[in-house]
C-alpha cells in the first residue's frame, strides 16, 4: 500500500509532526490518508470504509504529538486503524445481532489481532458471508441458531446442523482448493 | 470520479481542516495535561509557604508556561522539558525541607532555606549546563528553558523570600556556568 520511500518518508514527516513542526502536516496528510483508506477498504464493508478511515486518519492527528519517535511510525497508524476497525466491527455484530442477522454474527472479533491478521481475518469472513448466501434457507436458519446459541434440543437438530456445516464445508472446499 | 474532481478535492480539503484541527485539539490537550502537573506542583509548594499568593502566582505562569510551549512545539518544548528538569531541583529542597519541617519555625522559613535554594540552584545549573549545552540548541531553546528553570525554582524558594531567591540564581550561574563553558570549550 506504500512504497519504501513513501514509507521512509510518512516516518520522517511523522516524527516532525510529534514534535510541533507543522510543516509537516500536508506531507503526513497526503501520505497517510491514502494508506488509512486502503487499510479501511480491505477490512470493513465498503458503506461503512470511507467513515472508518476518517476516523482513523482524525485519531492519527489528534494523538500525532503521542508517537514515540522510536517507534515504527507506519505500524502506529496500523494499530490506530486496527482499533477503529474493531470498534466499527462491534458496533455492526451488536447492531446484527439484536436483528438476527446470520451475516452480522460472522464478523467475529479479531481478539488480540494484529493489523496483518485482522485483515487477514476480515478477506475470510467476507468470503464465508458470501458463501453463507448461497446455502439453502434452511441451512441458514439452522446455522443461525447455531451461532446465537439458540440451538433446539434433540438429536434432530444436530444432524440438521451437521449437514448444514458439510454443505458449508463441501461450497468452501468447491470455492477455494 | 477522478482524482480530480471539484467535489473530491473540497471533500479532501474539508477533511484536512478537521484533521487540522485534531491535530491542534491533541497539542492542546497534552500541553494542558503537563500544565495541570505542574500547577499540582505548585500547590504542593503552597503546603507551609509563607508568600503563597506570589508563589500562587508564578506557578500558575510556569503551568501556562509550559502549557503553552508544549501546545507549540518544537526548541519551545524541548526547552521547557529541559527547563522543567533543571527547576525540579531548586524546587524540591526548599519544599521537601518544609515537608519534613527540617527548616521552619511556625510559617518563618529558618536561616538555612536560603542555602537550600542555593544548593537546588546549584544542581540544576549544572544539570541545564551539561544536559542540554552539550548540543546546540536555538535561542527559543533557551529562552524557553531557562524561563521554566528560574519560575520553577522560584515557586520553590519563594517562601525563603528574597534570600532564597538570590540563593537560587546564585546557585544557577554557579552550577550552569561551568557546565557551559566545558561543553563550549569541547
Amino acid at each position: 500500500m506504500l512504497s519504501p520511500a513513501d514509507r521512509h518518508r510518512l516516518e520522517l514527516d511523522l516524527v516532525r509532526l510529534a514534535d510541533g513542526d507543522r510543516g509537516a502536516f500536508d506531507s503526513v496528510f497526503a501520505l497517510a490518508w491514502p494508506f488509512v483508506r486502503a487499510l479501511a477498504a480491505r477490512t470493513v464493508p465498503p458503506e461503512d470504509a470511507e467513515e472508518v478511515a476518517q476516523r482513523t486518519l482524525l485519531s492519527l492527528f489528534r494523538r500525532a504529538s503521542e508517537l514515540d519517535p522510536e517507534r515504527d511510525a507506519v505500524g502506529w497508524i496500523a494499530t490506530l486503524a486496527f482499533w477503529e476497525i474493531k470498534s466499527e466491527r462491534t458496533r455492526r455484530r451488536r447492531e446484527r445481532a439484536r436483528r438476527g442477522d446470520l451475516a452480522g454474527l460472522a464478523e467475529a472479533p479479531a481478539a488480540e489481532a494484529s493489523p496483518e491478521q485482522a485483515c487477514e481475518q476480515a478477506d475470510l469472513v467476507t468470503a464465508l458471508r458470501e458463501l453463507v448466501g448461497e446455502l439453502p434457507a434452511r441451512d441458514v436458519e439452522t446455522l443461525r441458531a447455531y451461532a446465537l446459541g439458540q440451538r433446539p434440543p434433540g438429536a434432530t437438530y444436530r444432524k440438521r446442523l451437521e449437514r448444514s456445516l458439510a454443505r458449508l464445508g463441501q461450497l468452501w472446499r468447491a470455492r477455494h482448493e | 470520479m477522478n482524482d480530480t474532481s471539484p467535489a473530491l478535492v473540497a471533500g479532501t480539503a474539508a477533511l484536512a481542516l478537521r484533521a487540522r484541527r485534531a491535530y491542534e485539539w491533541g497539542r492542546v490537550t497534552r500541553g494542558a495535561g503537563l500544565g495541570v502537573v505542574v500547577a499540582t506542583l505548585g500547590a504542593v509548594a503552597l503546603v507551609g509557604c509563607s508568600h503563597r499568593r506570589e508563589t500562587a502566582l508564578v506557578a500558575v505562569a510556569v503551568a501556562l508556561g509550559v502549557a503553552l510551549a508544549e501546545w507549540r512545539g518544537l526548541d519551545w518544548r524541548r526547552g521547557a522539558r529541559a527547563g522543567l528538569a533543571a527547576g525540579f531541583a531548586p524546587f524540591l529542597f526548599p519544599v521537601a525541607a518544609r515537608w519534613f519541617e527540617l527548616c521552619t519555625v511556625g510559617s518563618i522559613a529558618c536561616s538555612a532555606a536560603p542555602f537550600l535554594c542555593f544548593v537546588g540552584g546549584l544542581a540544576g545549573g549544572a544539570l541545564l549546563g551539561f544536559g542540554p549545552a552539550s548540543r546546540p540548541h536555538g535561542r527559543a531553546f533557551w529562552a524557553s528553558a531557562v524561563a521554566v528553570t528560574v519560575s520553577l525554582g522560584a515557586v520553590g524558594c519563594l517562601s525563603a523570600g528574597l534570600a532564597g531567591l538570590a540563593g537560587m540564581a546564585v546557585g544557577l550561574a554557579a552550577g550552569a556556568v561551568p557546565a557551559f563553558a566545558l561543553a563550549r570549550a569541547r
